[in-house]
């Protein structure tokens, strides 16, 4: 018996040396056992590909209760993180409940495991956004492709891994990802797939999916997290937005093909529900699994395994409504408090006390800085009402087409009568590429002080278009003149032959949370050069102070007593020895 | 004498909570020995019946015990629900007020809906029919706890899965208990997703309503797990429901 195990270990060890055939399972389970959502995505879609069933664990709790979910006499392969695992040799716990386990410990999952699969199609994604991990995982599946985290850090990995495939013969490159990694990987030839937002992305990747296996299903989610199913590629994956469905999702599902979704969790389900109302497509709710660790023979259900992703969500707020009076303007005043810029569209009613109402609001989304406020203006009808009720409807997010989150609040206006006199005006543009920012000069023809928020419109960064703008609101006396900057990290010399001139904007008013007017211009970029005058000055101090030095260290002549520079042999005077 | 063959109760719904499975394996003393009266699942100590020469006396045998075969589940899909997940309690706040529908049980992902059908217990193989899901659940033709010996029925409403319809009273169904007695607060049926030949147990939501243990539930169902033998039961069940 002894004897027998041995030659069976031998005989698992040395398949672990032989890639992976996709035709037949080697193992039962494959269990992912690492705290980097990365390993645990690579691991799911390795699995998924050699057909053999995963499991991940969430939690180091979590270890015990896999156990329950899995049979006695099964085979499983345990793949861990060198450095994140949630439990140290998982297989050991796995032998005591009678399953034949193997572990590989790795320090790059992503790389170390897709060397041990033999499949010629890529997909290149950037890790920092994980909802184009579970856009392109279904395709990733039905083609037999296997899915590469690059950026700038390690490109030069990637191209050691593709390089030494046998052949490619499909090569994408989705989403967002560094000018480098496009650069560096020109040479595969390469399918880009960027439509600017994350469900313009998303529909281009159910196509392709419709492509290869037409389904009348998909799942419905919003890339926030992994879930078995989400990952089997058993169906194409639509994101259905947070609490708004974009449009571009509304307008693709009705001649898609597809009548039935599958929402994963139930976090969704407002915007699952907008969906089966307005299309008309059945949607069934995956919510619950079976306890894994029954309580007796009658159990309550459990939530359902997820490993959650980082996201990144644009939070908004209306922090002021007004009414102006003297203008009969509506003024209202948001606010971006989360990190990373966003685009809005808001649509206000308005219903004064007497029984006015009149409606106001955007046509197209606008732009608004990560930190930073924008007012926007809207022209009303005077209103007699006292009392005037705002209740504003605000559709929101990352991209003018993913606008996923919603914003609903009801205020009482305030009411003022200012007429907002201040005057700006944008005398030039630069880039300093030293610090890689761009300087508006802005000039205050007013005589008051005035406040202001300025955005660069459109600016092409590498293979990205978009804007920028001040992260706070800044403050410019009157009559007088200054500078503000705008980083833009990205922003290398070779893209300031895409920009020869600029769109900036500028927003501005008397009131700092009232920017209530606006100026638009196209300006051409100058290039800031190298400011050079402090070294000038400084060396010229320098050399003062040598110069300074050399005269006070004269050596006196014993001869004629005439002073002499310190470098001489000989008096220059008489000649005399020094 | 004759005796009454095991009367193992299939509604474990009856039951109050117990430990699990591997008790069954232990035989268990009779709670009484008078016909008709079940007997609680609590270990007794053995009893006797003086037996009187000459005297024949019918000696009717009864116990329960707990079943290898299906494990319950019961749950709300209604208001602010509290479930437990490997990592920590996670709270989900349902907009859907009153639900209404079915909740399905299935143990693998069902890839298309739209084929979902009534289980026909007659059905040619290789489509699922009453000897393989009987097989698959570890059982004989003749157990007391078997699928058609749970499933008797077949009365049901009308219901719609998706645009698929199914008529009253076509699948195989059940009723489980309500608070420890024969109910018909919960129908149960069996439907089969054809595609990947898999059953689907699927339970009538009935909002709030008194459950097997007298307190509400918006749904209970079965679900049949293998316990026989040298398997172990495990058999992971994701459970769905319909928005409407």
């Amino acid at each position: 018996m002894g004897k027998m195990r041995g030659f069976l270990s031998v005989l698992v060890l040395l398949l672990l040396f032989i890639p992976f055939a996709l035709s037949a399972p080697p193992y039962d389970y494959v269990i992912s056992n690492s705290q980097d959502w990365r390993d645990v995505y690579s691991i799911e879609l390795f699995t998924n590909l050699i057909k053999s069933s995963p499991f991940f664990l969430v939690s180091q709790r979590h270890s015990t209760l896999l156990l329950n979910q899995l049979e006695r006499n099964k085979n499983a392969l345990v793949i861990s993180s060198d450095s994140l695992p949630y439990v140290l040799n998982y297989a050991n716990m796995l032998e005591a409940k009678g399953i034949t386990a193997e572990e590989l410990v790795f320090n790059n999952v992503n790389i170390d495991i897709g060397d041990r699969l033999d499949v010629s199609n890529f997909i290149v994604i950037d890790d920092r956004y994980g909802y184009n991990a579970v856009a392109v995982a279904p395709y990733a599946v039905v083609r037999q492709s296997y899915v590469l985290f690059a950026n700038k850090g390690n490109i030069d990995e990637i191209v050691r891994f593709l390089s030494t495939r046998e052949r490619i013969d499909e090569l994408i490159i989705y989403g967002i990802v560094d000018r480098e990694v496009i650069d560096t990987l020109s040479s595969f030839n390469p399918e880009i797939i960027n439509e600017g937002d994350r469900f313009s992305n998303d529909i281009e990747m159910v196509k392709r999916y419709q492509a290869v296996k037409p389904s009348k299903q998909a799942i419905f989610t919003n890339g926030e997290f992994i879930e078995s199913e989400i990952v089997s590629g058993s169906n194409p994956v639509i994101f259905i937005g947070k609490s708004n469905v974009p449009d571009v999702v509304q307008e693709y599902i009705p001649n898609s093909g597809i009548d039935i979704g599958v929402l994963i969790g139930n976090d969704l389900v407002g915007t699952a529900t907008i969906l089966r109302r307005t299309l008309g497509i059945s949607v069934f709710v995956k919510f619950a699994q079976g306890a894994r660790d029954p309580s007796g023979p009658i159990s309550k259900v459990e939530a359902l395994d997820m490993y959650n992703l980082p996201k990144y969500n644009v939070l908004l707020d209306i922090i002021s409504m007004i009414y102006n009076s003297a203008t009969n303007m509506i003024e209202i005043t948001y606010q971006n408090t989360g990190g990373i810029a966003g685009y809005v569209k808001g649509t206000i009613t308005l219903t004064g006390d007497q029984g006015e109402k009149q409606v106001v609001g955007d046509i197209d989304p606008f732009f608004i800085e990560a930190g930073s406020i924008k007012t926007m203006t809207y022209q009303v009808d005077p209103f007699a009402s006292d009392k005037i009720t705002g209740k504003a409807f605000v559709i929101f997010g990352e991209a003018p087409k993913s606008l996923e989150f919603l914003l609903e609040k009801t205020v009482e206006l305030s009411k003022v009568s200012v007429a907002d006199k201040s005057s700006l005006n944008i005398t030039g543009v630069y880039y300093d590429s030293k610090s890689h920012e761009f300087i508006i000069s802005v000039q205050n023809l007013g005589d008051t002080d005035a406040y202001f928020t300025a955005e660069i419109i459109g600016l092409k960064v590498g293979y990205e278009t978009n804007n920028y703008g001040t992260k706070q609101v800044e403050l410019i006396k009157a009559r007088s003149e200054r500078e503000v900057r705008i980083k833009v990290d990205n922003f290398l010399d070779e893209d300031i032959g895409k920009n020869p001139k600029v769109t900036l904007k500028l927003y501005y008013g008397e009131r700092e949370n009232a920017l209530v007017n606006r100026i638009e211009g196209e300006f051409e970029v100058k290039i800031k050069t190298a400011d050079y005058t402090i070294w000038i000055i400084s060396g010229a101090i320098i050399i003062l102070l040598l110069f300074f030095l050399l005269l006070k260290l004269r050596v006196k002549c014993d001869n004629c007593r005439h002073k002499n520079f310190i470098w001489r042999s000989r008096c220059s005077k008489c000649q005399s020895k020094l | 004498m004759s005796k009454k063959g095991l009367g193992i109760v299939i509604t474990i719904l009856f039951l109050i909570v117990l430990p699990l499975l591997a008790l069954a394996a232990d035989p268990v003393p009779p709670a009484d020995l008078d016909g008709g009266v079940s007997s609680r699942r609590e270990v007794s100590s053995a009893k006797s019946v003086n037996a009187q020469a000459g005297n024949v006396t019918a000696l009717f045998i009864n116990a329960t015990v707990v079943t290898k075969t299906w494990q319950g589940y019961y749950g709300n899909v209604t208001g602010t629900i509290v479930l437990m997940n490997s990592n920590n309690m996670s709270m989900y706040d349902w907009e859907v007020i009153n639900p209404e529908g079915e909740v399905y049980a299935v143990n693998d992902t069902i890839s298309d809906w739209s084929g979902i059908k009534c289980l026909n217990f007659s059905a040619n193989s290789p489509e699922m029919n009453l000897s393989s899901m009987e097989a698959s659940l570890g059982l004989n033709g003749n157990d007391p706890d078997g699928v058609n010996e749970t499933f008797t029925l077949s009365s049901h409403p009308d219901f719609w899965v998706g645009s698929v319809h199914i008529n009253a009273n076509e699948c195989k169904s059940t009723k489980t208990y309500v608070n420890d007695g024969e109910g018909t607060n919960f129908y149960e049926l069996l439907l089969l997703e054809p595609t990947k030949n898999i059953v689907v147990y699927t339970g009538l939501i009935n909002s709030s309503v008194t459950g097997f243990d007298g307190s509400p539930h918006d749904f209970q169902l079965l679900v049949g797990v293998n316990g026989h033998g040298t398997s172990s039961g495990e058999d992971t069940y994701y459970f769905y429901v319909e928005l409407f």
